[in-house]
């Protein structure tokens, strides 16, 4: 028995870089008729701010606001990264109609890339994803999270290069 | 314009994850309409085995002794090679042709990482196994895998080997 694809996971930054690879993903999609996640993790705001800034919300804010302040956050955020996919992907399937029937679902999650990606590939059948995406270290031909993706994901992971 | 795959390289060593992953690239192969090129590099093991333990063959055998003892093995090894390529896919080689896909097995000898490379370069799509994170803890895929994946010009789909390491397609 082959293996089945029914449901394919992108893991994108939002970068050009991650654009060729959800290219791949769309192409995939359709040869299999497979149901394409289209995944983005935000980084969690409280965090970035005190590993940046070494400022503490928590000695500033009660809990009960500083999770006032990571909802709205992330609503916003959430916001501009559907708009973000919606045109990404419009942009590629332009004049397209064979796409019409490709399920694409996009889900936005937080916290550490690696982990939520590797926790969304469970429940997938094949993960594509750029290589230097989630990282803006210049020189590294393989992106932390994409390495740390290949070493813990359970499904086959496909790397793109950008062009 | 969607990229199109129509020629995939499946590179293995012969092993237990490479064996699960062939099930992936003749799945793709199938799906694309895509040719399928089945690679396994032979390294040079008369170097390796000075590199490792020392012992220079040169030094034990005369020259003509040596050339044939190395030509004897290595052609041994292709065919060999060759031999468990074609039995691991041969059910699936007649249905893919059938459908007019064609596929071709190569048996190379050299460094594996540059010669998947050379041969990656005149594909779409590269397919490789790896062990999970079951078998080699944090390690990043193996050497091999990561070298290539490191330089390809082209998509490489690492496949890890399902975790109880026992359900293998083939």
């Amino acid at each position: 028995m082959l293996p089945e694809i029914h449901k394919i996971l992108l893991a994108t930054d939002l970068s050009d870089d991650a654009g060729e690879a959800l290219r791949y993903a769309i192409s995939l999609s359709e040869k299999y008729d497979a149901e394409l996640i289209l995944l983005h993790v935000l980084p969690n705001m409280v965090d970035q701010v005190y590993l940046n800034s070494g400022f503490d919300f928590a000695a500033v804010y009660d809990d009960k606001t500083i999770k006032v302040l990571l909802e709205a956050g992330t609503e916003k955020a959430k916001e501009t990264v559907h708009k973000i996919m919606q045109e990404q992907c419009d942009e590629m399937t332009e004049g397209r109609a064979q796409c019409a029937h490709i399920k694409v679902t996009p889900v936005i999650a937080s916290g550490s890339a690696v982990k939520q990606i590797v926790e969304h590939a469970r429940s997938c059948d094949l993960v594509v994803m750029g290589t230097k995406g989630h990282s803006k270290i210049g020189g590294i031909l393989v992106g932390s999270v994409a390495q740390g993706v290949i070493a813990k994901s359970p499904t086959p992971v496909l790397i793109v290069r950008s062009a | 314009m969607l990229p199109q795959v129509q020629k995939i390289l499946y590179a293995t060593d012969l092993s237990e994850p490479a064996k699960h992953a062939l099930g992936y690239a003749l799945s793709i192969a199938g799906q694309c309409r895509a040719e399928l090129m089945l690679l396994h590099v032979i390294p040079d093991w008369a170097r390796n085995v000075t590199l490792a333990s020392g012992l220079d063959f040169a030094t034990i055998y005369n020259e003509d002794t040596w050339l044939k003892i190395k030509d004897d093995v290595l052609r041994d090894s292709i065919k060999h090679a060759k031999e468990r390529i074609e039995s691991a896919y041969l059910h699936y080689k007649y249905e893919l042709e059938e459908e007019g896909i064609t596929t071709s097995v190569h048996v190379q000898t050299g460094h594996p990482v540059s010669t998947i490379l050379q041969f990656a370069s005149a594909v779409d799509m590269v397919v490789m196994g790896t062990y999970g994170h079951s078998r080699l803890g944090n390690l990043f895929a193996g050497s091999v895998a990561q070298g290539v994946i490191a330089k390809s010009p082209v998509p490489v789909l690492v496949v890890p080997l399902e975790k109880d390491g026992t359900s293998s397609p083939l």
